[in-house]
């Protein structure tokens, strides 16, 4: 084995001239321009940066496969010595997971739903039974017990682990983790990076790991290379990176990561919080939610398989304020959303508007000024608004006036007043005509929430906004939710599954775990005094993944 | 302009203009003149009752293009209707929908047709209406399967907090995103129907003689292959360049939807 483990040397990356002319580019673009760099081996490097920046592409080309439609327009990149786009197949299905194993950032798209985990194993290593418990062991599960489930019988934290074990097999000198926490709860991804770094420290192999997370590269390496727009913009270890960044774009990075405690966004909030009268505007009393993972469209279900998302739940949310709500995947903070604003039917309790308004009303039976009161902006906005509508097709609530329920109800919007909802997002107003699939990720949620603003809501819902976003874009967000808050004073209930995101907006939080309310305060109160020992676990989890 | 929309283009303006044009007679016979090869006198020769084939030819297609368009366009309508109602019902009645689909998807059609035909009646009207019924289904499978896809999106619930009523979903929301495999899927089914008719003239079941149809001249013709290959071929050449050219047309939309 070579000193060197991985290395780039003058490295570019472009589309392929083809697709390129497909995507109406004129020029060659590059994925990767000009990348040098050298990993000695044993040790741990941490690759950061957002999403487009090629960093995926990067580690890709250190197995020899950087995806459809692209090409190495320069330069060469070695895999302990050997370049693999110049081996043959044989020898290069040879070295990988024996030298260099990759571990893919899709979850659950890269195990077989239908194999056992032993089958995934016996892949790679034949009938081995022990050998497999013994991987399985070494990533925290129970191997013997595990062996035989099937791959979806796991969940998302055990699949991850599975695919590390199975990286591990063939005891790589190489190890690259392309995103291996993105898709988990935050408990999770702590004992993850902990089960990680043991790995390492262990076996001692190379290790690369990619994320979008700069707290997630600061638990398992030393060193940290930040990217943007393909290329490198720094290179430095983890400590001189906190302390000192070098380059304008890493120090942004690191101002726009939220932490606990510090009010990254909108430090003016005194007016906001003024206008909070403790009288409810939506009040909820032993609701009970319960649903089926059966078919369902526009509000008809058939019971098959049912869980209770939400359990006996009563919160109150108060006019002018912004409530957030955490909790992990699965702790019914969703559903409640969808409960509010009529979209799920509750089975148990009563969940009221200010004026006694029965919000148990589906939305499609929900009288016109109601409907106008309670909208909501949902996690992914690529899913949320349609792609084949522009802009202002999106936004215009009077848009195919004839078949909504506002037919009459609203003037035709003038383009000055769509104008105007752009701004208040903070979105150019050229914006009206351009088509709503053509944005950026960001962009896109500007849009949703200005088509729920659209309505003049009383109570706006956001559904995990910031999630799907980059973490300076979701900076950019949240001061534009503040910002949205502090001129039109819309109660506001921000729903996430991030502590820190949440306390750097919402004035009170309430967390929720299994459906179940834990505990409901005001934001500095409950960060400084949680009174329930879950709570303070989440608490101290975001302090460690930020502070380390 | 692609290929596909010249040829398909090309045969609509013929078989529009087929009646202004200074054509000869499309049921006037010679019987001086049978089987003749190419002239000056009839371009394409004649076929065994000595009609002119050119004429025929190019009148051919109005029987067969208009029948295939009306029960294509029949179809599309009733095809989407039951595959989005399917779909936004969702339940049981949804399953029915989709298993009385299926046992239609089951039969073969040129079977029903010929049943049809010979026990109803040939009437373009009863024609058009079964060939609607028979292909509506795989239209009904397809559109389904795709707005349920779409269904499932979060504009939908958007669209639903903004008031949207079903049919404002359905044709504001759904329709834009499943265009592309709807007017796809239509547009194989013009074809299907297209050989359906025309199959069911050479059977003798379709239009009746002396009316020039492409299925019927092949029928005529194919006893003289030997003779005199044109009164065959052309027909032939047609129909086989109609098709070709719809599946071109459609090809090439379909890649030009690619991102």
């Amino acid at each position: 084995m070579t000193d060197i483990a991985l290395q780039l040397d003058r490295f570019s990356v472009g589309v392929s001239p083809f697709d390129a002319a497909h995507l109406g580019a004129v020029e060659p673009q590059l994925i990767l321009r000009d990348l040098s760099l050298v990993v000695p081996a044993g040790t741990r490097l941490g690759i950061v940066g957002e999403s487009g920046s090629g960093k995926s592409t990067l580690l890709r080309a250190w197995i020899g496969a950087i995806g459809h439609g692209l090409f190495v327009s320069n330069g060469t990149a070695l895999t302990a010595g050997h370049n693999l786009f110049s081996l043959a197949d044989d020898d290069r299905r040879q070295l990988l997971g024996s030298t260099v194993a990759m571990v893919p950032q899709s979850v659950a798209m890269s195990l077989t739903p239908h194999l056992s985990v032993a089958q995934h194993f016996a892949e790679v290593l034949g009938q081995d039974t022990d050998r497999t418990s013994q991987l399985l062991d070494e990533v925290g599960l129970n191997g013997a017990q595990l062996r035989r489930r099937f791959a979806h019988e796991l969940s998302g934290g055990q699949q991850q682990r599975v695919l590390i074990a199975l990286g591990l097999a063939r005891d790589p000198h190489i190890v690259l983790l392309d995103e291996p926490t993105s898709a988990l709860d935050v408990g999770v991804v702590h004992d993850i990076l902990t089960m990680i770094a043991e790995a390492q420290h262990r076996r001692g192999f190379t290790l690369v790991c990619v994320s979008h997370d700069l707290s997630v590269i600061d638990r398992v390496a030393d060193r940290v290379v930040v990217m943007q727009r393909g290329e490198i913009v720094e290179d430095a270890s983890r400590e001189q990176m906190n302390r000192r960044p070098s380059h304008s774009y890493t120090a942004e990075l690191l101002a726009a990561a939220p932490t606990l405690g510090i009010r990254h966004v909108g430090a003016d909030r005194g007016t906001a919080i003024d206008r909070v009268v403790p009288a409810p505007i939506v009040r909820a009393e032993a609701l009970s939610v319960v649903r089926s993972s059966s078919r369902h469209r526009l509000g008809r279900a058939n019971a098959a398989s049912a869980t209770t998302a939400v359990d006996t739940l009563t919160l109150e949310v108060f006019s002018g304020e912004i409530l957030g709500v955490i909790g992990e995947s699965g702790s019914g903070k969703s559903t409640l959303l969808k409960t509010i604003c009529g979209l799920l039917p509750p089975t148990g309790g009563t969940v009221q508007w200010a004026d006694g308004f029965d919000l148990a009303t589906p939305v499609e039976r929900r009288p016109i000024d109601m409907l106008r009161r309670i909208q909501m902006v949902f996690q992914n906005p690529d899913d949320s608004l349609n792609p084949a509508h522009s802009v202002r097709r999106l936004i215009d609530p009077t848009a195919r006036r004839s078949w909504s329920r506002f037919g009459g109800g609203l003037k035709a919007a003038h383009d000055e007043t769509l104008r105007e909802l752009l701004n208040t997002v903070g979105l150019a107003p050229e914006m009206l005509e351009r088509r709503g699939a053509k944005l950026s990720g960001g962009e896109k949620q500007r849009v949703a929430i200005a088509r729920a603003l659209a309505m003049k809501p009383e109570l706006l819902l956001l559904d995990e906004v910031t999630s799907a976003l980059d973490v300076t874009v979701q900076a950019g967000v949240l001061a534009t939710l503040l910002d949205i808050h502090r001129r039109l004073a819309t109660t506001m209930v921000f729903v996430s599954h991030d502590i820190a995101v949440v306390a750097s907006i919402a004035d009170r939080i309430a967390v929720l775990r299994n459906g179940r309310l834990v505990e409901v305060d005001v934001t500095n109160e409950m960060l400084s005094r949680p009174r329930d020992p879950y709570t303070a676990r989440l608490i101290e989890l975001a302090r460690r993944t930020t502070a380390d | 302009m692609s290929a596909g929309a010249v040829i398909v283009g090309g045969h609509l303006l013929l078989a529009l203009a087929a009646s202004v044009l200074p054509l000869q007679s499309v049921v006037a016979q010679d019987s001086n003149a049978i089987l003749q090869g190419a002239s000056g006198a009839h371009w394409l020769g004649t076929d065994s009752l000595g009609r002119d084939v050119l004429s025929r030819t190019l009148h051919g297609g109005q029987p067969s293009i208009g029948v295939a368009l009306v029960a294509v366009l029949l179809a599309a309508v009733l095809g989407f209707g039951l595959g989005t109602f399917a779909a936004l019902v969702g339940g049981w009645l949804d399953d029915a929908i989709m298993r009385v689909v299926d046992v239609l998807l089951a039969m073969p059609s040129l079977l029903v047709l010929m049943l049809v035909a010979s026990f109803i009646g040939r009437e373009p009207v009863v024609l058009v209406a079964t060939l609607a019924l028979m292909y509506a289904p795989p239209i009904a499978r397809v559109v389904r399967g795709a707005s349920g896809n779409v269904l499932t999106r979060d504009f939908i619930l958007a669209a639903r907090l903004r008031g949207a009523s079903r049919r404002a979903i359905v044709v504001g929301e759904v329709l834009p995103n499943i265009a592309e495999v709807f007017i796809t899927e239509v547009a194989m089914q013009f074809t299907w129907i297209l050989l359906a008719f025309s199959s069911l003239s050479f059977l003798g079941l379709g239009t009746s003689p002396p009316t020039a149809e492409w299925g019927l001249m092949i029928s005529d013709a194919r006893g003289f292959i030997t003779v005199s290959p044109l009164p065959l071929l052309a027909p032939v050449a047609m129909l086989a360049s109609l098709v070709l050219g719809v599946n071109a047309l459609v090809d090439r939309r379909a890649q030009a939807a690619l991102p």
